[in-house]
């Protein structure tokens, strides 16, 4: 089991690398971008990584910051698939900027800093917080729960995770030029679905481990109730931002939102909707299938498909509509579909990330708590 | 210090479209980018129908949200208030084109001019191909290379990086017009200074109402569009017409 599962990865690996490497030897032609449609599926995965790693961050601090002591058993897994997340993140921005010729040019972002940007904020804030990442997961490994230094980790993750993600949010709440970005809602969007996010991928690990090792331990039954409990809370909640965005954008005179309405009777809007928050919140809802490891698993996995769904929804919503010049001999609304690469891309991102984690579950003993 | 600005007259533009042509030529552009562009509007019922044809370029906001929120300053403002970008600052994020509200900016996404780096014949048999030719030019990129360029900013800009309209740094600098006003050949373009009272742009904007491209978004732009496109005359009357008045009636 764990060769074929290695082996899938490594497959998984072979093809994103193929994908990176034509990315940054011939530039972001390859993708099937152009001047209306410019953030695409690449980005779409830094969207859904950067979020879920701040979502997982979160959850991590719940026992080191709250004191909320219970969730200890998952405090070293979420901190671990926080950092996988965040690394795979970064790469899939890293990906998107293009050829090596202007990966080079990122020196400039401290040779000639721009202090209004919040662009430039995100990239400081997000090299920043992946080192802070790293120094948690370093710490609670080993075993330093209590120490100064682990609490200052603890703390400054929880810190750089606010900070990175309030950047990221202005990115897109500033932009006066895209209001179908939905401006400072996304703030809203953004947290909720991250931390629905980061729960899901808790849930998926946990019970994931739980079935290949043979069981859930009776002791962390109550915690992981607790948890399950929480995930469909958190799955109500998205549900709501999620109609409340609806409403933004159906009743919104602004003709820029006729990018949303576009993009919201298309196929990605409603695996958003039923994949990524329905079906699953009916699932949590049935008592028979919420204590089922199966089903907490499909319907954690449903989430993620769909949440991800929603970034690439989130992002065409304000690019379908071609603005100024650019609407000059083009359809009212252009349509997008993924290249190879873009494809590739993704892959890669979801194979790393599982490799990391594959590998912390094998030597890095997750299921480590405080004495 | 001077605040560079540009008139275009509606009722002067033919809507030749030499100015996207010029444009192409003195910056070379790689094909399907366009600094000088334009938006028509066709608007109406048979048999009354007006068209309209707006020349666009970039607007050179004092405002410009392109400059805000670009991460290494590649996209900055230069003397005269022009919008000016260094390639070799660029990170290729494109936020700029995120947050440009006229659609202006233009990402390479493969490598301009690259047609030009074929080494095989264009006519089968043939002793030419396009290397040849752009070598036999003395040029870089494409035989029609226009160098000047390089003075203030890259004369082909190099893939993964943005790319705009520049108001022709490189000429404004040495005194000269951009080549699109240069080139219009009814004069429909009009360039100068804002700061300078007996500028031919303050008579303009002084005799005329001028419209700048979404200037509620608080960018403000310094391309004025002045008059119509089409004086039209029509009938004079008070608007009811016979038929009108027999159905309101009926």
């Amino acid at each position: 089991m764990s060769k074929v599962w290695f082996g899938l990865l490594g497959v998984g690996l072979l093809f994103g690398l193929f994908s990176a490497l034509t990315v940054v030897s011939r530039g972001l032609g390859v993708y099937n971008a152009n001047d209306v449609t410019f953030w695409v599926l690449p980005m779409s995965g830094y969207l859904f990584f950067a979020l879920t790693a701040a979502g997982l961050t979160f959850l991590s601090s719940l026992p080191s910051v709250f004191g909320m002591k219970q969730y200890y058993p998952i405090a070293k897994r979420a901190s671990l698939l926080a950092g996988a997340a965040l690394v795979v993140g970064v790469m899939c921005k890293g990906l998107d900027l293009g050829p090596l010729s202007t990966l080079l040019n990122t020196v400039y972002l401290a040779l000639s800093p721009n202090l209004y940007s919040p662009v430039w904020w995100m990239a400081v804030l997000y090299g920043i917080y992946i080192a802070i990442v790293a120094l948690k997961f370093f710490t609670i490994h080993k075993g330093r729960w209590h120490s100064t230094g682990g609490k200052t980790a603890g703390l400054l993750a929880l810190l750089l995770m606010f900070m990175s993600y309030t950047a990221l949010s202005i990115v897109f709440g500033t932009a006066d030029a895209r209001p179908a970005f939905f401006g400072h809602f996304t703030a809203l969007y953004f947290a909720v679905t991250a931390v629905t996010c980061g729960m899901a991928v808790i849930v998926l690990a946990t019970f994931v481990h739980f079935a290949v090792t043979g069981g859930m331990p009776k002791e962390q039954e109550p915690l992981f109730n607790n948890i399950i409990k929480l995930f469909t809370v958190l799955l109500a909640v998205s549900l709501f931002v999620f109609i409340l965005r609806a409403v933004i954008g159906y009743t919104s005179l602004q003709e820029a939102f006729d990018g949303f309405r576009h993009i919201a009777s298309t196929a990605i809007y409603q695996i958003e909707l039923w994949v990524g928050l329905l079906i699953p919140l009916l699932l949590m809802l049935i008592p028979a299938i919420r204590a089922s490891t199966a089903g907490r698993i499909l319907a954690s996995a449903m989430v993620l498909v769909g949440m991800f769904f929603g970034r690439l929804v989130m992002l065409l919503s304000a690019q379908v509509k071609p603005i100024g010049v650019l609407a000059e001999n083009r359809p009212e609304f252009v349509s997008y579909f993924p290249s190879m690469y873009e494809f590739g891309i993704i892959i890669l991102a979801f194979s790393l990330s599982m490799l990391i984690y594959s590998i912390g579950v094998k030597y890095w003993n997750l299921e480590a708590t405080p004495e | 210090m001077a605040r560079y600005a540009m008139v275009i007259d509606l009722q002067q533009c033919t809507g030749c479209g030499g100015c996207i042509i010029a444009c192409m030529n003195e910056n070379n552009l790689p094909e399907g980018v366009r600094w000088s562009g334009k938006m028509t509007e066709t608007l109406g019922r048979y048999p009354f129908v007006r068209y309209h044809y707006r020349p666009t370029l970039c607007n050179h906001c004092e405002n410009a949200p392109c400059v805000r929120g670009c991460p290494t300053k590649a996209l900055h403002k230069a003397e005269g208030g022009i919008t000016a970008h260094d390639p070799n600052k660029c990170i290729g994020c494109r936020y700029c084109m995120v947050n440009c509200p006229y659609g202006v900016i233009h990402y390479n996404w493969r490598k301009p001019h690259a047609e030009w780096e074929d080494t095989t014949a264009v006519i089968p048999g043939g002793t030419s191909t396009p290397v040849e030719t752009v070598r036999r030019a003395g040029a870089k990129g494409w035989p029609i290379q226009n160098p000047d360029p390089d003075a203030t900013y890259a004369s082909i800009r190099p893939t993964g990086v943005v790319e705009k309209c520049t108001f022709c740094h490189h000429r404004v600098v040495n005194g000269e017009l951009p080549y699109c006003v240069e080139a219009c050949p009814a004069n429909a373009r009009i360039f100068g200074d804002l700061d300078d009272p007996r500028s031919k742009v303050n008579q303009l904007l002084g005799m005329f109402r001028a419209e700048r491209l979404r200037e509620e978004l608080g960018t403000r732009p310094r391309v004025y569009y002045i008059r119509e496109f089409c004086p039209c005359a029509y009938e004079p009357g008070k608007g009811m017409v016979q038929a009108d008045v027999q159905n309101a009636i009926a």
